[in-house]
């Protein structure tokens, strides 16, 4: 078995410090909540589960037909999803998220300057959840793009 | 059963809140930006996690999610510090990545330093592996790069610190 570096053994000594005590008890008070509001509501009937398509297949479209009359083909920008989705009587808007689904390292590119900057692809994914007053339903509308961020290069 | 759940990720926090919080200082000015940004990937986790039975994620997970929320969280700040160019922002040098508590000797002050100099590349890879507990195959998942380049930059960055420990010990022995 190989001994192990010495500098690994020095390394292992080194112990990462702990969260401070407000920033433990703000996690801790979030998990409570999130937990509180876990109750997960499944569809068991495929009738009511075809009822659940067609009532967010119709949020959609009342979403994004107000945005292609007006724009003509053009695709509404996620700002204006947002405000139509926050704006529409009966439906309420219950969260709005926005995450990294993936991501990929593009290599090194110039900048206008000339500094080499790291490009990384990421693909975002928008999602807004929506609730119908009149039947309670849970409609997420999601919205996936793909953008280029642009890191400088500080190490080689 | 809300309340089981969530003693079950606290409890997951308490054990592994320490080396999120060290691999999130990588991408943070200071302890409490990397605060929010563990929070911030618990949060996302939690949604992520909401179908696949709500228990806690496994560590390679957490720490990749870490790196999205730290990548999004400087894009914003990039923008951020593009509109602000007149402030100037000090470092706080009390503010250590590594716990003082724990060092009984000059050599191990002199580590922590060396190890918050790294290239944020090979210091991630020693974070994940030293104080993560991560096989190079799990870092490789969680840095999307290949098991070898994580081992190499692993050996990379240890030469390195070697080197820096060596440096500083033959500084201070000159000057004594």
């Amino acid at each position: 078995m190989q001994a192990p570096d010495p500098i690994e053994s020095a390394l292992a000594r080194l112990m990462p410090i702990a969260m401070s005590a407000s920033g433990q008890r703000s996690i801790e008070e979030m998990l409570d909540e999130l937990a509180a509001g876990s109750k997960v509501v499944r569809v068991r009937d495929w009738r009511r589960l075809l009822v659940g398509l067609g009532i967010a297949a119709a949020v959609a479209a009342l979403v994004t037909l107000p945005g292609l009359l007006q724009n003509g083909a053009e695709i509404v920008s996620s700002p204006q999803v947002r405000a139509d989705v926050a704006s529409l009587g009966r439906v309420h808007l219950v969260e709005q998220s926005e995450r990294v689904e993936s991501m990929s390292d593009e290599g090194w590119v110039a900048d206008s300057d000339g500094a080499a900057m790291q490009a990384v692809r990421l693909r975002m994914v928008s999602e807004d959840t929506v609730r119908d007053e009149e039947t309670g339903y849970m409609v997420k509308v999601s919205e996936p793009r793909n953008e280029i961020l642009l890191m400088p290069v500080t190490a080689f | 059963m809300e309340k089981s759940l969530a003693i079950e990720w606290k409890q997951w926090l308490t054990v592994n809140g320490p080396r999120l919080l060290l691999f999130a200082r990588g991408w943070s000015h200071c302890k409490h930006d990397a605060e929010d940004l563990v929070q911030d990937a618990i949060l996302r986790l939690w949604h992520y996690q909401a179908d696949k039975g709500a228990t806690p994620p496994d560590l390679p997970l957490a720490f990749s999610t870490i790196r999205f929320c730290g990548l999004n969280h400087h894009r914003s700040e990039t923008r951020r510090r593009n509109r602000e160019t007149s402030v100037i922002y000090l470092n706080d040098f009390q503010d250590v990545w590594l716990d003082p508590v724990m060092e009984e000797d000059e050599e191990a002050v002199f580590l922590r330093e060396a190890v918050e100099k790294l290239s944020p590349k090979l210091r991630e890879v020693v974070v994940l592996k030293v104080w993560g507990g991560l096989t190079f195959a799990q870092i490789s998942e969680t840095l999307a790069i290949s098991p070898n380049t994580a081992a190499s930059r692993y050996r990379y960055a240890l030469d390195q610190l070697s080197h820096e420990l060596r440096r500083l010990k033959e500084a201070r022995h000159a000057s004594a």
